[in-house]
């Protein structure tokens, strides 16, 4: 891992991309994501570098990140860099309608979806707390261990 | 030389040279004109583009993503499209500093009008008392407007806050969702009028049927993007008319940096090239009379960099004005589930008012509902992970919406411009940088928040959840309404100005914009900007 992150960008998006629900990108996406990932700014936070790396392993590793992002960096680069994966997709000719569009359906099946996406938000919040936790504890001792 | 040299090429400015075209008079327009870019596919809705755009990403988000809306603690839950970089664009030369106060500023072909929403409201006979002529002056300048840019408005609740005397087009048809909470505010008007609030549908310039060149909206979802059937009005369609005139001549790529004098009196301006490749040399410009149009905190610039020049050595300009502005997002619970009307006309369709015994504490508020818009700010300012909160947007899309809500301002001595002189400071030989300060103020932190706390039940009492917690006062400078610096006054005190714009001090200079505003309503004045200059232009003419 780099100071900027991971070390494959292209292999973030796929992954993110996956995450947010998108199986294939386009390589011109992929190639846009990595060249425009300054935009989305760096960190020297070694549980932010922790976390970035876990975006390019794959969707579930992806959400752990996202989640405990969410609640202790909502504004940190792990989330600037999920929303460029989203703003790219949500623009691209293959995979805006997914993004872009809303889902009509009847009321009781409408909240039963909102509850069913709050209970998986609930679960993954609180995994992500209880793997993620110890690991930024020990990140924020870390420097000062070696001092 | 031309009879009136025109600095901008804003609302103001385009509408006061065609009233002095219109009298057979010469007009020279000086700009910066930063210009739009051409529009692509015009025929196709916002959603479709993404599809025909060979490089649709870049079309929406940029070269280099400049348009992506990262998450942080003053995002807004929208963003301009690259395409409306120009709007914002702003010369090298011109430098300016806020404390306190952010503000937006416009050099191009049209002005900030190019990204407005079209909201066009008259002043009531009581908000005029602090202007130095009769309301009945600007009726007719209100109905000359109304006439060239075509309003749509509907006779509803909205008149106890704003009158209908010009002419006005039938709306558009209103968005399915914007309809529903019309239909509901009829049936809950009593309750929703005890607390103050009363709805109508917005007055806007767009246009239902067409009209010369421009061409009715047809619902494409592309009024942030550029209207491309011109259905929106923006200042740069009359500008485009106005170069078919042979008595207008227009001068792109001019900065004005400060008045010319000669024996006490304006001659002219001096100007420069505003490339931005480093300082050019200055030249005077001259005419019979100067008109600054560039709005209120570029023209009171010029004003500055003029009284430097005249050896003031630090002068400024009290009384800078611009509305308390907050967003208010909603989830209308009767839509939850329903699927959005997304290919719609974009922005507000309704509008309402905030009632108070005192006129000048009422407040006005627009209501958009959403309809084509970037996905990922919003999606980024729900409480939860990504994935979770873009299963939740899409459920409740066809639900949500805002309120934009702004109070009105009046002037102060401590909310002022002024020029940074010390050496090295850019700006060149007519001025330097610009500084704008705006006090903390609390004031009217009550008046908000009682604002704020009405609009919340209003919409309670419509069916709509508004949390508190996504409620936002944007940071002062947003609401892009500026105006005060030059006050129009029946008091004779240097550096305001007199009924017909002329400023006191400047013999030979005039100003149509927002700065000789005295006070600031809460509604949109982007009408009452161009009535003013076509009245303005009406009283010079004789």
């Amino acid at each position: 891992m780099t100071a900027r992150g991971t070390e494959d960008p292209r292999a973030e998006f796929r992954s993110v991309a996956r995450y947010l629900g998108t199986q294939v990108v386009s390589d011109h996406a992929t190639e846009l994501y990595a060249g425009m990932l300054s935009s989305a700014g760096e960190t020297s936070s070694p549980i932010e570098k922790t976390l970035l790396g876990m975006l390019g392993r794959g969707p579930l590793s992806a959400a752990l990140a996202d989640s405990y992002a969410r609640r202790f960096f909502p504004h940190g680069v792990v989330r600037r860099r999920l929303t460029l994966a989203l703003a790219l997709l949500e623009s691209g000719a293959g995979t805006h309608s997914s993004y872009d569009r809303g889902i009509g359906a009847s009321r009781p099946v409408t909240w039963a979806a909102l509850a069913g996406a709050g209970i998986v938000w609930l679960t993954r919040t609180v995994a992500a707390f209880l793997i993620l936790a110890p690991v930024h504890l020990v990140a924020s001792l870390w420097p000062r261990s070696r001092r | 030389m031309a009879d009136f040299l025109v600095v901008g090429s804003g609302a103001s400015g385009v509408h006061f040279a065609q009233s002095m075209l219109e009298a057979g008079r010469t007009v020279e327009m000086l700009d910066v004109g930063f210009e739009k870019p051409d529009a692509v596919h015009p025929g196709t809705n916002v959603l479709d583009l993404k599809e025909v755009l060979t490089e649709p990403e870049e079309y929406f988000l940029g070269q280099s993503g400049e348009a992506v809306v990262y998450p942080g603690p003053a995002a807004k839950p929208y963003g301009f499209p690259p395409g409306k970089a120009y709007v914002f664009r702003k010369p090298a030369a011109f430098e300016v500093e806020g404390r306190g106060f952010a503000p937006l500023l416009s050099f191009a072909t049209g002005g900030l009008a190019e990204a407005w929403t079209g909201g066009c409201y008259e002043l009531a006979d009581e908000e005029l008392a602090l202007f130095p002529f009769s309301p009945s002056d600007l009726r007719q300048g209100y109905r000359t407007v109304a006439a060239r840019i075509g309003i749509g408005a509907a006779e509803d609740d909205l008149l106890r806050f704003s009158p209908l005397t010009a002419g006005y087009l039938t709306p558009l048809e209103a968005d399915l969702h914007s309809q529903e909470l019309l239909d509901r505010y009829t049936q809950k008007r009593d309750r929703i009028n005890a607390i103050g609030a009363w709805i109508g549908r917005s007055r806007v310039a767009v246009l239902s049927h067409d009209q010369g060149e421009r061409q009715s909206c047809t619902h494409l979802g592309r009024c942030l993007l550029g209207c491309p059937r011109q259905s929106l009005y923006a200042p740069s369609h009359t500008l485009h008319e106005l170069l078919h005139n042979p008595l207008f001549t227009y001068r792109r790529g001019v900065l004005v940096t400060s008045l010319a004098l000669e024996n006490g009196r304006v001659r002219g301006v001096v100007a420069k090239a505003a490339g931005d490749n480093g300082p050019a040399a200055e030249g005077e410009i001259r005419a019979g009379r100067v008109v600054l149009a560039a709005g209120a905190v570029a023209s009171s610039k010029i004003v500055l960099a003029t009284r430097l020049r005249r050896g003031e050595p630090h002068p400024v300009l009290e009384g800078l004005m611009d509305n308390t502005h907050a967003m208010i997002p909603f989830v209308n619970l009767a839509r939850v589930g329903r699927a959005p009307q997304l290919a719609h006309y974009q922005f507000h369709q309704l509008a309402l008012g905030l009632e108070n015994p005192d006129w000048k504490l009422r407040a006005h508020g627009q209501i958009t509902t959403l309809k084509a818009a970037a996905t990922h700010p919003v999606v980024t300012a729900l409480p939860f992970d990504m994935k979770t909160s873009l299963a939740v947007f899409r459920r409740i899309r066809g639900a949500l919406g805002v309120v934009n809500l702004w109070l009105a301002d009046s002037r102060h001595p401590s909310n002022r411009l002024s020029l940074d002189v010390t050496p090295g400071a850019a700006g060149g030989p007519g001025g330097g940088r610009l500084i704008l300060e705006y006090g903390t103020d609390s004031r009217d932190r009550t008046q908000l928040e009682t604002s704020l706390r009405n609009v919340r039940a209003m919409l309670r009492h419509l069916g709509c959840l508004a949390p508190r917690s996504m409620t936002a006062v944007l940071p002062r400078g947003s609401s892009v309404h500026y105006a005060g610096t030059l006050p129009m006054s029946r008091e004779d005190r240097e550096y305001s100005t007199r009924a017909d714009g002329s400023i006191r001090g400047l013999d030979g200079a005039c100003v149509v914009d927002g700065s000789t505003f005295p006070w600031l309503p809460a509604k949109n004045i982007t009408f009452s900007l161009m009535a003013n200059a076509v009245r303005t232009a009406e009283a010079l003419s004789g």
